[in-house]
């Protein structure tokens, strides 16, 4: 609901006087910003204009030498450089526009200098240099394009080197590793959020938690597809520290930050971390095959997230299609699990007596638990 | 402002330094010859390139990870063959010009198994030709850049450049 509409129910409801409200409209129109609109459209633009151009240079301009390529590269990207100095103290559609600019300029030069010296490419070297020298820039950025291409070039770069394994063995670290990772940034998200850019952070929190449902969602799928092979037992190792190690930071970060970013989120992730992490005890998915309840789970978990995140912004439709995926998976998870249609029945209306139950506990005293969380928080 | 010129500068002074020591890299390097077999997919952030494997006899033949191979003249002095393929660390030191890489199988490769080519030659280069060799620049360290890729005698964009104007004359 936008502000006005905020207004207007306020001052039905008499919690406001007309003089209240002018104040308010007052002082937000008083408050420099830009449209969102703009924003996006101005963003799509560079973006559109900067992809335009890596595939001029992929084309390979072979009527121009190496060198005068690599001096007209060096030359523009100076230039371009000096105008973000220029403006970078006057904040604006212009300033982040030019900061985005320079950011994809970088990455262009990469494929430039590649492409010139025929350098070989595993995916994710490059990905990782583009994001290790523009972070500094990135962290300058009061738009949220950069910070999300940023975490978007990560789990992109991730991927890639997840996947890029040899042997069993070599997938298995991979990707313990890189689970770690998101909830280590989620860690440093919370607990250290307010050393860094609002935007930054946020993208950051936003995109490590969209990967933990996303995994647990994959995970959880195929567990489910494979729940009826033959149990075998896989060597872990001590790569599930690396996870659990990360599990420990979010946690540690969550309960010991110093912003509060919106409450109901918080508490779904603090609540979507310490499932997982209970979900990912190495028993459990040490043996393959027995996966029915276990990969439900995983999926309930993810899905729970995502309405947690949708009750939290207020989007009932989301709200409700999370809760649709929910209910279908809980009843096809009690049919496998159980076979017979009676077994399944009972199992069901006892189940949905329990989440009935919930409904009602939650209805009569979400308003007591609410205070309790405020008080503490 | 002091914040934004050293964000501006760095990325500027990293690129800047990379592509000098690559240059750099190619300038000091010995160039070898060497015979090339290969195909062709497409990279959207480098173009259309060549793929290939270098012909090195029995470099694999340990399958070590971690593989050297050291080169000479073939008779005629045109291309470079492999004398000598083993641990980095077992490597004589009459051994002046070698190949830093690893194996994985048979195949060994040293980051030098690509060669960008002109879109507009790509049509004519869907697969490795024959008798293809590329020329690399290997620092006295063995790592080696390549510098160019011949079919025959004629560089690869000569040959490309003769084939699309005979297709265009058919």
């Amino acid at each position: 609901m936008t502000l006005q509409g905020r207004i207007e129910r306020w001052l039905e409801a008499k919690v406001i006087d007309r003089e209240t409200a002018d104040r308010i409209l007052r002082f937000e129109d008083e408050q420099p910003s830009a449209s969102w609109v703009l924003y996006g459209i101005s963003g799509l633009g560079v973006v559109v204009m900067l992809t335009g151009l890596i595939s001029i240079i992929a084309a390979n301009w072979d009527d121009i030498s190496s060198t005068t390529k690599l001096v007209g590269y060096f030359f523009s990207l100076t230039v371009l450089g000096w105008l973000v100095v220029r403006r970078s103290g006057i904040p604006g559609v212009v300033r982040e526009c030019l900061i985005t600019a320079f950011g994809l300029y970088v990455l262009a030069g990469i494929g430039l200098v590649g492409q010139i010296y025929n350098l070989e490419s595993d995916g994710y070297s490059a990905i990782f240099f583009w994001l290790t020298i523009i972070l500094p820039i990135a962290l300058l950025a009061e738009n949220r394009l950069l910070s999300n291409l940023w975490f978007l070039g990560l789990a992109l770069a991730l991927s890639i080197w997840t996947f890029d394994f040899r042997g069993i063995d070599g997938f298995i670290d991979r990707t313990f590793i890189s689970l770690g990772i998101p909830y280590f940034i989620l860690g440093v998200g919370y607990g250290l959020g307010h050393l860094f850019p609002e935007k930054f952070a946020r993208a950051g929190r936003l995109w490590s938690y969209a990967a933990i449902l996303l995994f647990f969602a994959a995970i959880g799928n195929i567990a489910w597809a494979t729940g009826n092979l033959h149990a075998h037992r896989i060597d872990l190792g001590s790569w599930p520290l690396v996870s659990w190690t990360g599990v420990a930071c979010a946690l540690l970060g969550v309960a010991l930050r110093k912003i509060q970013p919106s409450k109901i989120l918080t508490y779904a992730v603090c609540t979507t971390v310490a499932s997982s992490a209970l979900l990912i005890l190495p028993p459990l998915i040490g043996e393959i095959g027995k996966h029915e309840i276990f990969g439900c789970a995983l999926f309930i978990v993810a899905w729970s997230g995502a309405a947690a995140v949708a009750a939290a912004i207020h989007r009932r439709r989301l709200f409700d299609f999370s809760a649709m995926v929910i209910g279908i998976r809980f009843i096809v998870v009690y049919f496998e699990v159980f076979g017979s249609l009676a077994a399944t029945g009972i199992g069901l209306i006892l189940s949905g007596g329990v989440i009935l139950g919930i409904a009602y506990m939650w209805h009569r005293y979400r308003g007591t638990v609410a205070r309790a969380i405020q008080e503490r928080v | 402002m002091k914040r934004v010129l050293i964000a501006v500068t760095l990325p500027i002074l990293v690129l800047l330094g990379w592509a000098a020591s690559l240059e750099f890299n190619q300038a000091i390097g010995a160039e070898v010859r060497l015979r090339v077999q290969g195909y062709d997919p497409r990279d959207l952030l480098a173009g259309h390139y060549i793929r290939y494997a270098l012909k090195l006899d029995n470099a694999c033949a340990d399958h070590r990870s971690e593989t050297c191979v050291c080169l000479e003249p073939e008779e005629g002095g045109v291309y470079h063959h492999s004398t000598w393929a083993g641990s980095c660390s077992e490597r004589a030191s009459s051994c002046k010009i070698f190949l830093r890489g690893s194996c994985a199988g048979w195949q060994f490769t040293a980051g030098v198994e690509r060669f960008s080519i002109p879109e507009a030659l790509a049509p004519v280069l869907q697969t490795v030709p024959g008798d293809s060799s590329v020329v690399l620049s290997i620092t006295p360290a063995g790592s080696a850049q390549v510098v160019r890729f011949y079919v025959g005698e004629e560089t690869v964009e000569q040959y490309a450049a003769r084939k699309l104007a005979e297709r265009r004359s058919e």
